[in-house]
């Protein structure tokens, strides 16, 4: 009994998209999916309430297969505000264009909340089978959440690529943690730790292992189905991929290779470097000439994986917390830019940059929430962006890389181009002949809520001292 | 909450005011901003009488502490595990920054009167940039100070895109990338001080007494001193001030030239503090750069016709010379470079609130199609004229303290090589007098080019008053030197120990 009470969250997320999948049975008549949202909602609200009590009984479970640590219960609390944030996001309004079919909401959501429980249970598995189920848990339903609109070519295009790619890299870590286990002998990701020697076939199982996550956090040269897949999939599907699913494959990376990894240590820091540099190079890169708008927001969150990458050069308590801090950042900024797209979408159908025009003027609102979130992606003072990305770039120059450094500050600059050129869009350019300004968007309420969490959040977590202390406490514990 | 905490706070507060205030009111709108720099205005006179009381007015009492002598601190632990302080404390020369921000904004609101196309916007992120140079002055804490800093920097994009002329998203951007791959360089130069330091403090401080490895600050100081160049106006790193200053409106030009540039400045001094082996050892290579700043930039001025654009060159020439001060690592030549920025920010002020005037009567810039302004605008003229002679140097006017001040401090370097740049530089002035003389007389004398112009009218009270304000504080500064002297020598004698 203890031992379920101690999954409690877990366990009231499945309840929950049971629930809501059965909504849709129980009353057919009803089908604009405002009840599910709402459900949805607030459950995950009052599961997010839980996780800041201790209920828990014991912190393990399952003679230690199961942990919940600070860090543990801090990831789940990004999960559940991302999946949060999501659901209010899809809420059907009297939009224009819908992106979600009504029909099939209680399905939607139903999986969101699957794949929301799998990386609760990734983040507090210590050992490499509920590592591997969480994993799949969390992946599988994102496959069948990109393709949901599979009437859309665009859309089954962008799941058959998902499903490729995710079977791909789930195969590769599988072929990696299968050659440790076997060199080993154990499943627990600390008793892997003490005894992994150094090995050619050690190095080769590692190579394996970094790039199935590598697939996950969609780190270059592993990145090739991300702006496919963002651009395809209905546009919450891909807010909800390119936080909660990035979070998740940062947990993985973490586990796996600092974890279970841990004399190999040089190694896996000089790897990751390296991926850091590609990664975010290419993705600015490749960002700065991108229109539409979802397109972009891929290439640009390929960039941040390459910061966050930064942080994990970092195996002790200081990079910990920049990776902590950065993630929570990160969902909050690009949640909001992502509400502003979605938002827009929903009430124009346009999806493309240069249909922003005159923005501003139409719907302020919405042009300063996007403004303060390209600025925060950015990294610009007094969002939280700035000192994310400081602790991330303090974090490679404690263990002296300050090389790395430097290409992260200018890859940030380089960033600064393309998110200025959104701002460019919205508010500086004026239509020219056989050019229209965008018309007025009604956003509905759940809408609006979200635009002032993610403001009041991206402001707030930079200048208020305590979450980083309180990521910083939760660091010193680790997972 | 402490003074400075205050006069950083003022303009942010204006900021949420006017964000609360209806699109309509524009006047209420500019009011507001009107009164949070008089305020500010009021508060940093109120600031330098009072640090000049503390450290006496005559030379009688010199500053022997080995750090940054500080007033007005304001001090809390702000990120604990970095060690990053919520830490403001003022020596003269940032006083003397803050008076200047004070009245160059106090003039700015006065110049950007006439202003009707978003104004709402326009006054929020005009405040919101001022906030920020108001924090950097005031910072003591290098973390702080950055990312005041890059407040400072942000705003622009929009002020310049929004409400500039010209190519303005093209130079809006490009200003904007150039500031912020300089602020790259300063982030690699903060994080490697930290940790070379290993004091566990951003405080400038602490990190000059640290004692940074003389092989770090061989190679970091070039890196600082580009990173903070950038916004100087360093040459090669330069080209974003013409363009950018050309583009911006009124307001946004005077600040922008007349104080964000002096960041650039400042920020340079603080490295020579933090790294003085550095400093000794890169000090000759950058005299040479800023030699050819100050000549580029007057060259470059004398094929402009169009009034902004020569405004903006001389501005080139103008901060080389601040940082051709720096360059030479002299006492005389430090006080030369600060007085120089004090001076440089009230002339540029000046000119650009001219340029605006003007330009809104006779819309156009080129003073080619200009011509004997003076008749029928007396008082712009004649304001344009005393600014035109602080620029080249006229004794009576703040520029001639900087200028002799600068030239004496290198002249006494005890090389030939040395000297041969002194004399170089000297005979910049010359040049000066040039574009100066010759934007004069074109503009202002000679037949009345245009038939429009001659109906054109004088500058009415709104114009009057910053123009007023500004000759009034050039004049003072040249004929009353001695208070800045002393604010600035005072709070030289820590930065000239370490270099001893």
């Amino acid at each position: 009994m203890t031992q379920l009470i101690t999954l409690a969250n877990e366990l009231g997320l499945t309840a929950l998209a049971i629930i809501v999948f059965s909504i849709s049975l129980l009353f057919p008549k009803k089908e604009d999916g405002r009840t599910e949202v709402l459900v949805t909602s607030l459950g995950l609200l009052a599961l997010l309430g839980l996780t800041f009590t201790s209920y828990a009984p014991a912190n393990t479970a399952f003679g230690g297969v199961y942990q919940v640590s600070p860090a543990a219960a801090l990831f789940k609390q990004l999960f559940l505000t991302a999946g949060l944030l999501i659901s209010l996001l899809s809420w059907p309004g009297n939009s224009v264009s819908s992106i979600l079919p009504c029909k099939r909401m209680g399905e939607y959501l139903g999986l969101l909340l699957l794949s929301v429980a799998g990386m609760c249970f990734l983040v507090s598995a210590q050992e490499l089978t509920l590592l591997y189920v969480g994993l799949e848990l969390a992946t599988i339903p994102m496959i069948l959440l990109v393709a949901l609109n599979h009437k859309e070519l665009r859309s089954a295009e962008a799941g058959i690529k998902y499903v490729l790619f995710s079977a791909l890299s789930s195969g590769l870590l599988l072929y990696g943690l299968s050659i440790i286990y076997g060199m080993t002998g154990k499943l627990y990701l600390a008793e892997i730790a003490t005894r992994l020697q150094f090995s050619p076939l050690t190095v080769f199982s590692l190579a394996l292992v970094m790039a199935g996550v590598g697939f996950k956090i969609s780190a270059v040269p592993f990145h090739l189905w991300t702006p496919d897949t963002y651009e395809g999939a209905p546009v919450t599907v891909t807010a909800f991929l390119s936080v909660a699913s990035k979070a998740a494959g940062f947990v993985l990376y973490y586990k796996v290779i600092s974890v279970a990894c841990g004399s190999l240590v040089d190694y896996c820091v000089q790897m990751t470097a390296i991926l850091a540099c590609l990664t975010m190079t290419f993705g600015n890169l490749a960002a700065l000439h991108q229109t539409n708008l979802k397109r972009f927001l891929a290439y640009s969150s390929i960039a941040q994986a390459g910061y966050l990458l930064i942080g994990l050069t970092h195996p002790g308590e200081l990079g910990m917390t920049a990776v902590l801090y950065y993630l929570m950042v990160y969902l909050f900024s690009n949640v909001a830019a992502f509400s502003v797209v979605i938002l827009v979408a929903a009430g124009t159908g346009k999806e493309d940059m240069r249909e922003y025009l005159g923005l501003s003027e139409t719907n302020p609102k919405l042009a300063l929430v996007m403004m303060l979130a390209m600025f925060s992606l950015a990294g610009i003072p007094p969002l939280a962006g700035f000192l994310g990305k400081f602790y991330l770039f303090a974090a490679a120059a404690e263990r002296g890389s300050y090389w790395l450094v430097f290409v992260g500050a200018i890859n940030a600059t380089i960033s600064l181009y393309y998110y200025l050129i959104v701002i460019k869009w919205m508010y500086l350019l004026k239509p020219q002949e056989g050019q229209e300004k965008i018309q007025a968007i009604d956003i509905p309420w759940a809408g609006q809520l979200v635009l002032l969490t993610t403001t009041i959040a991206m402001l707030l977590i930079g200048i208020f001292p305590q979450v980083i202390r309180w990521t910083e406490a939760v660091a010193v514990a680790k997972f | 909450m402490g003074l400075l905490t205050t006069i950083i706070l003022i303009p942010f507060l204006a900021v949420i005011v006017i964000g609360l205030l209806p699109e309509k009111q524009t006047a209420w709108i500019k009011r507001t901003a009107l009164l949070a720099t008089a305020i500010n205005l009021g508060l940093s006179i109120y600031l330098c009488l009072d640090y000049l009381g503390k450290i006496g007015w005559s030379g009688a009492n010199p500053n022997t502490g080995a750090g940054l002598s500080l007033s007005y601190e304001e001090r809390f632990t702000w990120l604990g595990k970095l060690g990053i302080q919520y830490y403001l404390g003022v020596d003269g020369i940032s006083v003397l920054m803050i008076l200047l921000t004070s009245i160059v904004i106090f003039c700015g609101v006065f110049a950007s009167w006439q202003h009707e196309h978003r104004v709402k916007e326009f006054f929020c992120f005009l405040l919101l940039l001022v906030t920020g140079v108001y924090g950097v002055f005031a910072a003591h804490d290098f973390f702080l100070f950055f990312l005041f800093y890059e407040v400072a920097v942000l705003p622009m994009y929009v002020l310049i895109g929004l409400w500039g002329t010209g190519p303005k998203e093209y130079s809006a951007m490009k200003l904007t990338l150039m500031l912020m791959g300089g602020s790259a360089l300063i982030v690699v130069g903060i994080l490697v001080l930290y940790f070379q330091a290993g004091k566990h403090s951003f405080d400038f401080s602490v990190i000059a007494q640290a004692k940074i490895p003389v092989s770090t600050q061989m190679w970091l100081f070039p890196v600082m001193f580009f990173g903070f160049g950038t916004l100087g106006g360093l040459w090669p790193f330069h080209t974003w001030s013409p363009d950018g200053h050309a583009s911006a409106p009124t307001a946004v030009s005077m600040l922008h030239a007349g104080v964000l540039m002096k960041l650039g400045g400042y920020g340079c001094l603080k490295m020579i503090y933090v790294m003085p082996e550095g400093a000794k050892m890169w000090g000759t290579f950058f005299m040479i750069l800023t030699t050819v700043n100050i000549f580029y930039g007057a060259l470059v001025a004398i094929q402009k016709t169009d009034l902004k654009y020569i405004t903006a060159y001389s501005s080139v020439s103008h901060c080389g010379l601040v940082l051709f001060g720096l360059a030479t690592l002299n006492q005389t030549a430090f006080q030369g470079a600060v007085v120089q920025m004090f001076a440089h920010g009230l002339m540029t002020a000046l000119f650009f609130a001219l340029i605006g005037m003007i330009y809104g009567r006779t819309h156009t810039r080129y003073i080619t199609q200009m011509g004997g302004l003076l008749k029928v605008m007396p008082y712009l003229g004649v304001s344009y004229m005393i600014g035109g002679m602080a620029g080249l140097g006229l004794p009576g006017l703040a520029g001639f303290i900087a200028e002799i001040q600068v030239f004496v401090g290198s002249f006494a370097l005890n090389s030939v090589f040395h000297r041969i740049l002194t004399i170089l530089v000297a005979t910049s002035v010359v040049t000066t007098a040039v574009y100066m003389l010759r934007a004069l007389t074109r503009m202002l004398y000679g037949p009345i080019q245009d038939e429009h112009h001659e109906h054109l009218t004088d500058a009415n009270f709104m114009e009057r008053v910053p123009l007023a304000i500004l000759i009034f504080m050039l004049a003072f500064a040249g004929i009353f030197p001695g208070w800045m002297i002393r604010l600035i020598e005072y709070s030289l004698a820590p930065v000239m120990a370490n270099l001893q």
